[in-house]
């Protein structure tokens, strides 16, 4: 693919724009329709004209295509792009490729994508990148804000720039690459890992709720996060936290947790019992 | 009023849905240091927001299963708590509640811009390359504008008095109780958070995190993402040396299922 690429109208320039055009404008008008296919034919619509320069009917056949629902990460997924605009290229050299064949790899290759991207970027990094930050802004350290702006704007550009032109250097075995390669494994486990051991000290640093009951036994007031603390400091956090988690890999919605949450709170808070 | 109007910008471009938008606004550790800023209090509304953004650490993993809309929450959270003399735990409480409702200001805006692809479609038929790019971009943001800036200068606005006269009214027991609620809410976003990362065999990390800082106080972030990416590290490299088809195998299937249980909320970013 690479040595014929030279040969159509799509220029470095034009790919590096159309990275552009699905990096800003990919959910500019995000809707339950299509959800993002809107984006993606307006990433494809001037490299269609590049690559059709005297075929209207090929462009507008070719929009069309392009006008199908679509629904993807919007960073990782975007191999898929780099892909399809290899494909389309190809296509317009006058290569034997079917327009339903570009249509199926893209609804069949969203989906998984899609998990990975997720997976990644709003499961992993963005919690440990919240972790770091968080903490300097609760000292109310403008270092917080600019380090998290940075580091998410940063990972944003970068991996949709990696992805589109890997898609487009090595075609479909890009996927294959991410999918099956160790890759993607050992980059989930180190964020779990580090997200984990963060997560186990936010568990203390954020929940400040304490036990303050302090019953009246015979004419001795007895603390009972005195006793607590003995054994496990941070003790209550720790059980509300475990507590919900239970609730929520039962299958219990959200919405029901957060009721349960805020009734033990306001009603223990009320009697004096935690605060 | 001209403070208001900012905050109303800002509600404009933390939703008009683009990476700019994404990052340097929605996000209530970002919305809380810019809210903050526009009232001249930057240091509390950086606090404030960090506050917020605790409780919503699990956003974006779950799903469609958000009982609470970040964006709102966040930015107008930070808005009235700022204005008024509410303490870091109750404007927690107010945030959610805020983001309970913008949940339609969502809903408004994906129906609102399903009215847009069916004419990008003639735009295709017709060849006109511009227009259909013009589409994507332009008509959706006065919807943003509808939806979401229009409320935040209303709430930012209005909302302090009222939520003030509210606070006002409640009697001693139950600011206790609202404190209290404030200070419980942040588990939330833990374990939706401990959800989504609770490899089971990767859980004792979570406890060697809690144990540390809980028996030794130490509860500094940056040192702690230091020492977890160095455990991650060690793992994975010792991971190499060992038969892991099991381990592989079974992880394979975990990941697949993680996948599936996200991809059924399709209107995440």
């Amino acid at each position: 693919m690479i040595n014929q690429t030279h040969k159509s109208g799509i220029s470095k320039w034009d790919l590096e724009f159309a990275i552009l055009r699905w990096w800003i404008m990919s959910h500019l008008s995000y809707n339950y329709q299509r959800m993002q296919a809107g984006g993606f034919a307006s990433m494809m619509a001037p490299l269609l004209k590049k690559l059709y320069p005297n075929n209207p009917e090929a462009v507008k056949e070719g929009l069309k295509r392009h006008m199908m629902f679509f629904n993807t990460e919007p960073r990782w997924g975007s191999v898929i792009h780099g892909i399809v605009i290899a494909l389309e290229e190809q296509k317009a050299l006058g290569k034997d490729i079917d327009e339903a064949a570009i249509v199926d790899l893209k609804s069949s290759l969203m989906g998984p994508l899609a998990g990975i991207g997720d997976t990644i970027s709003g499961g992993l990094y963005k919690p440990c990148i919240l972790g770091i930050c968080l903490g300097w802004s609760a000292a109310g350290s403008i270092m917080g804000p600019i380090v998290f702006a940075i580091a998410m704007l940063g990972y944003d550009i970068l991996i949709t720039h990696l992805a589109i032109r890997k898609g487009y250097k090595m075609g479909t075995t890009a996927v294959t690459a991410i999918l099956e390669g160790g890759m993607f494994k050992k980059v989930t486990t180190f964020f779990s890992i580090m997200g984990l051991f963060v997560l186990g000290i936010m568990v203390c640093k954020f929940i400040t709720i304490d036990i303050s009951w302090t019953p009246v036994i015979g004419d001795k007031a007895v603390a009972v996060k005195d006793l607590f603390d003995k054994i496990v400091p941070k003790a209550l956090p720790l059980i509300v936290t475990i507590a919900s988690w239970r609730a929520l890999m039962h299958g219990i919605k959200v919405v029901y947790v957060l009721l349960a949450l805020f009734i033990f709170a306001l009603i223990g808070g009320a009697l004096g019992v935690i605060s | 009023m001209v403070q208001a109007l900012l905050v109303a910008a800002l509600g404009w471009f933390q939703s008009s849905s683009n990476p700019l938008g994404w990052w340097l606004v929605r996000e209530p550790i970002m919305a809380g240091f810019w809210v903050g800023l526009i009232y001249g209090k930057p240091v509390e509304g950086i606090i404030i927001g960090a506050a917020i953004n605790v409780a919503f650490l699990g956003w974006n993993s779950t799903g469609g299963a958000n009982p609470s809309d970040l964006y709102s929450a966040g930015l107008l959270g930070t808005a009235v708590a700022i204005q008024g003399s509410i303490s870091t735990e109750q404007s927690v409480v107010i945030a959610i509640a805020l983001g309970v409702i913008g949940n339609y200001a969502w809903i408004l805006f994906m129906s609102l811009n399903s009215f847009i692809p069916s004419l990008q479609d003639k735009c295709a038929e017709n060849g006109n390359i511009k227009k259909l790019m013009f589409l994507q971009a332009v008509p959706s943001q006065f919807v943003v504008i509808l939806v979401r800036a229009v409320p935040a200068f209303l709430a930012a606005y209005y909302g302090p008095p009222i939520i003030e006269s509210l606070l006002a009214s409640i009697p001693a027991w139950g600011v206790a109780g609202f404190n209290a609620v404030g200070k419980v809410l942040p588990a939330l976003g833990i374990a939706m958070l401990l959800k989504y990362m609770g490899r089971k065999d990767l859980l004792v990390f979570f406890g060697i995190g809690f144990a540390i800082s809980s028996f030794t106080g130490m509860n500094n972030l940056v040192f702690a993402a230091i020492l977890g990416a160095a455990m991650g590290y060690i793992y994975i490299s010792l991971q190499h040396n060992v038969p892991t088809a099991q381990i592989s195998s079974s992880h394979k299937a975990e990941s697949m299922k993680s996948s599936n249980n996200l991809y059924e909320g399709e209107d995440e970013i």
